[in-house]
């Protein structure tokens, strides 16, 4: 087991972390897809509105597959498919059955999938859907399945936000975590690399001793557990190179798949944000209504803003639905008054990674945040306080510039095909000109895999 | 407070697209941003934010300069009476109160007319480019004050301040553009077309118009000529700040306060605060090394007193860790403090024709700041290539 220390970064202290207890949500009565969440979707429809389904079957596919599906998470009947502007596909709302009924999948048990081939394997992991959940490096976008990874990594902890407890979301799930890293295994003739917690001893022994993958602990404030952190520091993307990475829910679905014969759409999430009464962890359905799993824990009257993931870089969802990838839902509320000369006074119940307010001097107190920029958009001023929250050896506020000026070259030189948005959103947390970094990033990704590959 | 964000929300339509004063919004905006935070909700990216913003970086900055100012006012008024008293004309040093009197009546009308100037020169702009103005001015503004002589005319620093701002600042595009330090660009604009009223013995201490002009030379401006340091200027008095000097950087102390401040805000670099420290204090004390044939030389001060001495110490704290103007990589923070201290030196001991060198040294040390940046970056793009090629 490799150890690593992280000196950089930074743990945010925002109000509303769930309680160590998990319970299981009421069936949802709808439950979606929404393709927004798959950056480098191109979605050719497979169902319309009307059509019966099963959990597991496909709703559309990835165009220029044949195989890569995007699977319904429960059976019941295909309510609509919202396209929005430029035909971009959105929401494919599935109306719920009482129960599940299931495609039926090939069962392997753990140890067999050691025996299986590569194809047999991908294959089935492409018709369930569960496909969807692996993200490629470069760029953070879909997978492609016809190019083999060099190598693979799960980070098994989330530093994000208010993230939830790994032990509880692998209470139970031990043998499937394990049956997925297997056949994780036989998918790229590198190395399976797991990313755990250091310095915690309560930690679920099948994090720690996996068979077939190799271990790697982090100890460090976010984004430590973020999985790009951690392949920069394990082994760098080089040119031409690419990785896959996913979350350790999915590693379990993975393995349900392969043990139970079908797609288990249930998962732990937490239930995070000061606007949310009795924050737990709770096991719910992918995809399921937002409105159905807050139910009666926030208050009507309020301005919220419910968020798909944490509050640096997760989805607003508000009226929407549960993102298949997030391990969490976060509401909090949204900024209601300008501020009389909040800048100029002291500020005692505010949060700032700066040390311009007095909150630096009590660490372990928790605040309030909402929604708003608490401040005018600026020009790039450089504080040099973008490379004491990213931990790695990459210049961001050059990388951010050369994106500005479109440069190429000097994006690939800087680093952009070790990055994802999600690895530079501490910046965005803490700009003083509150430039949008994640939402620049992201425009370079596109721009580079347009353009410079 | 409730009444005045009213009348901001009364008045917001005149100045909002297709209102009467609708070329004057970011004048506006400038007011109400003022006054009230914005509500303005995150669309993008993450969704809250740090409380931090420009302004709360740019007060931050001003207050760690308060101690500065507060000195100066009090160490103009000092000058003052003390030059009177050595002139024979007054008996015995007034009380501190008619020191600061004097002194506020001499440095605030700098302060205002700063303001006001480099104000309306940067709403002109903010109207122009369509963008909000800048709060960087809040510490422009104060630099430019403290980097004067108390007697220096205000149409000089009035038309200082617009070059500052113009070319030093608006000229390469505003804001987090710009290459060279406004504040020192004023400063140094001063310095070559106003010469006599920047340096030589004359200017350091304000005298009213009415009384004749008594010479009193610098610490630096005597030990140039080479001639013993008088007792007035012990070490102790110029780390106090009570010698001659611009407003606002006679006082190390004034300044270890504000550094103190701006470290622990985390505002200022204190990679680039400890390079100059060395970089100083190795040169002064290297070329006081091989000088030790006249004691009273400038070369042989040693390095202690040099970095008492004249703007050292104000332009370590506040001017050199200016982030636009200085280098930007943590690496190459360090090579420009060292650089701009080293240079202050060299630039002090070996130029016979002015007798400080921090401006310029910090001058020089903007210009250089881009290309060491470069080479930094370029020495982390080689390993991501060599590391490629493995």
């Amino acid at each position: 087991m490799s150890s690593y220390k992280l000196k950089k970064g930074y743990d945010l202290r925002i109000k509303g972390e769930a309680e160590a207890t998990l319970e299981t949500l009421p069936r949802p009565t709808q439950v979606a897809l929404d393709g927004r969440e798959f950056h480098g979707l191109r979605p050719k429809m497979m169902v319309k509105a009307g059509d019966k389904v099963k959990a597991g079957s496909p709703l559309f596919l990835q165009k220029g597959t044949e195989n890569f599906y995007f699977t319904s998470p429960v059976s019941g009947t295909v309510k609509e498919v919202q396209r929005g502007a430029r035909r971009v596909l959105q929401e494919v709302i599935v109306e719920a059955d009482e129960k599940d009924e299931f495609e039926e999948f090939q069962t392997i048990s753990s140890g067999d999938l050691l025996n299986t081939s590569r194809e047999v394997i991908l294959e089935q992991i492409l018709k369930s859907g569960l496909f969807a959940q692996i993200l490629a490096r470069p760029f953070a976008i879909i997978a492609d399945p016809a190019v083999e990874p060099r190598d693979i990594f799960v980070s098994a902890f989330l530093t994000a936000p208010l993230a939830p407890e790994i032990n509880l979301i692998l209470e139970g799930n031990e043998a499937a975590f394990q049956a997925g890293i297997n056949a994780l295994s036989k998918l790229t003739s590198g190395s399976v690399n797991l990313g755990i917690e250091g310095g915690r001893a309560d930690l679920s022994e099948a994090l720690k001793n996996p068979a077939n993958a190799k271990v790697n602990q982090f100890n460090g404030a976010h984004p430590a557990g973020n999985v790009g952190i951690q392949i920069h520091h394990v082994a760098p993307i080089n040119k031409d190179e690419v990785l896959w990475t996913l979350s350790s829910q999915a590693v379990i679905s993975i393995g349900n798949l392969f043990l139970q014969g079908k797609v288990v759409s249930e998962k732990v999430i937490a239930l995070t944000g000061e606007s949310i009464d009795q924050r737990k962890h709770v096991k719910v359905i992918t995809g399921a209504a937002i409105a159905e799993v807050a139910k009666g824990r926030v208050k009507a009257d309020a301005d919220l803003r419910y968020i798909s993931g944490d509050v640096l870089s997760g989805r607003t969802v508000t009226g929407g639905f549960l993102g298949t990838t997030a391990s969490q839902v976060t509401v909090i509320p949204e900024i209601e008054k300008m501020e009389f000369m909040g800048w100029a006074l002291p500020g005692g119940e505010k949060e700032s990674f700066s040390r311009t307010f007095p909150s630096f001097l009590s660490p372990n107190k928790k605040y309030s945040h909402n929604t708003g920029y608490h401040g005018g958009v600026r020009a790039f001023v450089q504080t040099g306080a973008y490379e004491s929250v990213v931990p790695m050896d990459i210049y961001p506020v050059h990388l951010i510039k050369c994106i500005m000026a479109g440069d190429l070259e000097a994006m690939e030189g800087l680093g952009i095909l070790e990055v994802a948005p999600e690895d530079f959103a501490l910046c965005d947390f803490i700009c003083v000109s509150k430039i949008e970094v994640q939402d620049l990033l992201r425009k370079g990704l596109d721009f580079f895999r347009k353009e410079g590959c | 407070m409730k009444f005045v964000e009213d009348q901001i929300h009364k008045v917001r339509p005149l100045f909002e697209k297709g209102g009467k004063f609708e070329k004057l919004y970011y004048l506006f905006e400038a007011g109400e941003s003022f006054h009230l935070v914005t509500d303005k909700r995150t669309d993008r990216g993450a969704h809250v934010r740090d409380n931090i913003d420009l302004k709360r970086m740019m007060i931050t900055v001003v207050l760690a300069m308060v101690p500065c100012i507060l000195f100066g006012i009090y160490n103009t008024g000092f000058q003052h009476y003390t030059a009177l008293l050595n002139d024979g004309q007054i008996d015995a040093l007034p009380g501190m109160v008619d020191m600061i009197v004097y002194g506020a009546i001499m440095v605030v009308p700098v302060i205002l007319t700063v303001y006001i100037t480099g104000g309306i020169v940067e709403g002109i702009f903010a109207i122009i480019r369509k963008h909000e103005i800048n709060e960087g001015f809040l510490v422009t503004g104060i630099l430019i004050a403290m980097v004067v002589p108390a007697s220096i005319p205000l149409w000089q620093v009035s038309l200082a301040t617009i070059f500052g701002v113009f070319i030093g600042k608006e000229c390469f595009g505003g804001t987090g553009m710009n290459i060279l330090n406004p504040a020192l660009t004023a400063r140094a604009f001063l310095f070559f077309n106003f010469p006599s009223q920047i340096s030589g013995d004359k200017v350091w201490v304000s005298f009213d118009k009415a009384q004749e002009v008594v010479a009193t030379a610098t610490p630096m401006g005597v030990a140039a000529s080479g001639e013993a340091l008088p007792e007035a200027y012990s070490t102790m008095n110029m780390f106090l700040g009570l010698i001659p000097g611009s407003i606002g950087e006679t006082s190390v102390i004034a300044c270890l306060i504000g550094a103190i401040i701006l470290l622990i805000a985390g505002v200022a670099s204190w990679r680039t605060m400890i390079g100059m420290l060395v970089g100083g204090f190795l040169f002064a004390w290297l070329i006081s090394l091989g000088n030790n044939t006249n004691p009273n030389d400038l070369a042989a001060l040693g390095a202690v007193k040099h970095l008492c001495m004249g703007g050292f110490a104000f332009g370590l704290v506040f001017m050199a860790t200016d982030p636009v103007s200085s280098a930007n990589t943590n690496v190459g923070k360090w090579i420009y403090g060292f650089g701009a201290g080293a240079m202050s030196m060299l630039f002090r001991i070996v130029n016979p024709a002015y007798p400080e060198g921090v401006m310029l040294a910090i001058l020089l040390m903007n210009v250089f700041a881009p290309l060491i940046d470069h080479y930094v970056v370029k020495a982390s793009i080689k390993r991501r290539l060599n590391r490629a090629r493995v």
